[in-house]
């Protein structure tokens, strides 16, 4: 393997100039408008700040309790008498899930 | 909002401020064309890649921190992860056969040497391995020094160094003819 020897300051220059040689196009003049077309608007953000946590827990332990007292009810009403000898008498409808 | 830093446009930008994109796009669009127009040699490609890059940036400036170092240090290094993504898929047009821009000089001659010149850099620097043409592109047509070069690539400043060197020995010994028929032309004007 050759060792990494660096080109001589003149070799430097020369090859720089060389290169320069090569210029770029300019860039389209639409393009930044065609950008900018696409960047849709966002939508706003959800930062799982500490009040938002807080609130969203509430939320939730709120709708623990009314499924809780639904269920209760729905015991209470399964308990009336004449309830589950009305509800099951008969042919069972098709398609019905029980 | 011209006079605002870049850093303080992307924080506008992750809030969903559009001025403050247009601003950042204005600043840096050639930049991001230029630089993935070195890398992969047609200006198609590069418009695509600087597009997307910003697409990008649109969306995803919240994830942007600023303690991780300059804007332009991490924009360079999306848009060039961007353009070795496209360079590694299969190309349509064959580097070389890209027209080069039109030369203003008025001695036709001359127009017509430097115009022979520029195409064979051209096809010289698409021949080299793309973390040599990443890092020359970076340093001596973008002007960054070692360091940041560095940082861009993701490398250390003597693995970038010893890309240079590499990448300039395989173009001397590729340009050598030109080379010093361009030294003998800058003489003669």
């Amino acid at each position: 393997m050759r060792p990494e020897i660096d080109l001589n300051p003149a070799e430097e220059r020369q090859l720089a100039r060389v290169l320069d040689t090569w210029q770029t196009h300019p860039t389209r003049p639409g393009l930044a408008h065609a950008i900018l077309a696409k960047a849709r608007p966002k939508a706003p953000s959800f930062g799982w700040t500490w009040p938002r946590l807080a609130t969203l827990a509430a939320a939730a332990c709120l709708g623990l309790m009314v499924g809780w007292w639904d269920g209760i009810e729905s015991q209470a009403t399964a308990l009336e008498p004449g309830f589950d000898a009305l509800y099951f008498e008969g042919d069972p409808i098709e398609g019905d899930i029980l | 909002m011209d006079g605002l830093a870049d850093e303080a446009l992307m924080a506008r930008i992750a809030d969903g401020d559009r001025a403050a994109f247009a601003a950042l796009v204005t600043r840096h669009l050639d930049r991001a064309v230029r630089t993935a127009q070195r890398l992969l040699g047609d200006r198609g490609e590069a418009e695509d890649v600087a597009q997307d890059a910003f697409l990008r940036l649109w969306q995803h400036a919240d994830r942007w921190r600023p303690e991780g170092g300059r804007f332009t240090t991490w924009f360079y290094r999306v848009v060039v992860n961007a353009s070795i993504d496209r360079l590694r898929r299969p190309r349509s047009l064959p580097i070389d056969e890209v027209p080069e821009p039109e030369d203003e000089q008025p001695n036709a001659f001359r127009t017509l040497h430097r115009t022979e010149v520029a195409k064979s850099v051209k096809t010289a620097v698409g021949e080299l391995p793309e973390r040599q043409r990443t890092a020359l592109t970076l340093c001596h047509y973008e002007g960054l020094g070692n360091i940041e070069a560095a940082e861009v690539m993701g490398i250390t400043v003597g693995a970038l160094e010893s890309l240079l060197i590499r990448a300039k020995r395989h173009l001397r010994e590729r340009l050598q003819p030109l080379m010093s028929d361009l030294a003998e032309d800058g003489h003669e004007a």
